[in-house]
């Protein structure tokens, strides 16, 4: 192993209690960055649909209920 | 029989999978897994690296942070052209050079020297550098600009080519290779003026 290699193995090891700190940071913005996905999935959607209604227009569905 | 498309731990993932299988694999179930693995195999070497470029131990493990939410973040852009880890590692270069710059700690990061077309040929053997003691090695990067310690990182603890090092810092492969050998002179400089031998 060359001395540059050895180096960044020694400092892998002297900071590895940060990397533990560090990975509950990021496992936390997961959790954030995932149940913001979460909500914008649930309610954008819904959302949308309202604004298309608000506009005067319609849904799919009231189409699909017309043409039957 | 393991199961790699559900795995429960990250230790249940065989050792020997790829860093590219890996992140196929994460792209396809979004198992967080799968970005365990990858944390193991590189939060300590970019950690290594940010320390070494910015030398404070607060700003680097906020960089660390940073730049590992920007792998996962943007692992579907990861087009498996290079290989994962010089990925991985240009996002932590362009990263702590950023930063350098925002912070004006070490302009030799954006004074722009690279010469072309000079003569390149390198007098100073690769051995010298890679058989340096290392609590010495750890020294003289320590005092060197940040400029020059990123491409001696490149080279020598990444063994990154020079088309690979060429590509991360937007330069030519003879503007590398220029660089790389001032780098050496400023390091063998600065390890005489040190350790008179």
């Amino acid at each position: 192993m060359n001395s540059f290699k050895e180096l960044e193995k020694i400092q892998e090891e002297q900071y590895r209690n940060n990397l533990m700190k560090l990975k509950g940071n990021i496992e936390g913005n997961l959790n954030i960055f995932s149940s913001l996905t979460n909500i914008i999935e649930l309610f954008f959607t819904k959302f949308l649909a309202f604004l298309v209604d608000w506009a005067g227009g319609s849904t799919d569905n009231e189409n699909e209920s017309t043409n039957q | 029989m393991i199961n790699l498309l559900y795995p429960l731990l990250s230790s249940d993932i065989p050792k020997d999978v790829s860093d590219e299988d890996v992140v196929k694999l994460y792209l396809e179930t979004q198992n967080v897994a799968y970005f365990n693995i990858l944390y193991e195999r590189y939060s300590g070497k970019i950690f290594a690296k940010c320390i070494s470029l910015l030398k404070e131990e607060s700003s680097a493990e906020d960089a660390t942070q940073d730049v590992l939410m920007k792998v996962l973040l943007n692992m579907s852009k990861f087009s498996g052209r290079s290989r994962f880890s010089t990925w991985v590692y240009s996002i932590t270069y362009n990263y702590c050079i950023d930063y350098l710059r925002r912070k004006k700690k070490d302009p030799s990061v954006y004074v722009d020297d690279f010469i072309e077309n000079l003569d390149v040929e390198d007098d100073i053997e690769d051995s010298f550098l890679l058989e340096t003691n290392v609590k010495r090695l750890k020294v003289i990067l320590g005092e060197m600009k940040s400029g020059d310690k990123t491409i001696l990182l490149m080279k020598y603890q990444d063994e990154m080519s020079i088309k690979e090092i060429g590509e991360i810092l937007d330069k030519s492969e003879s503007a590398v290779k220029m660089k790389i050998k001032r780098a050496k002179q400023k390091f063998q400089k600065t390890y005489k003026e040190k350790y008179k031998e």
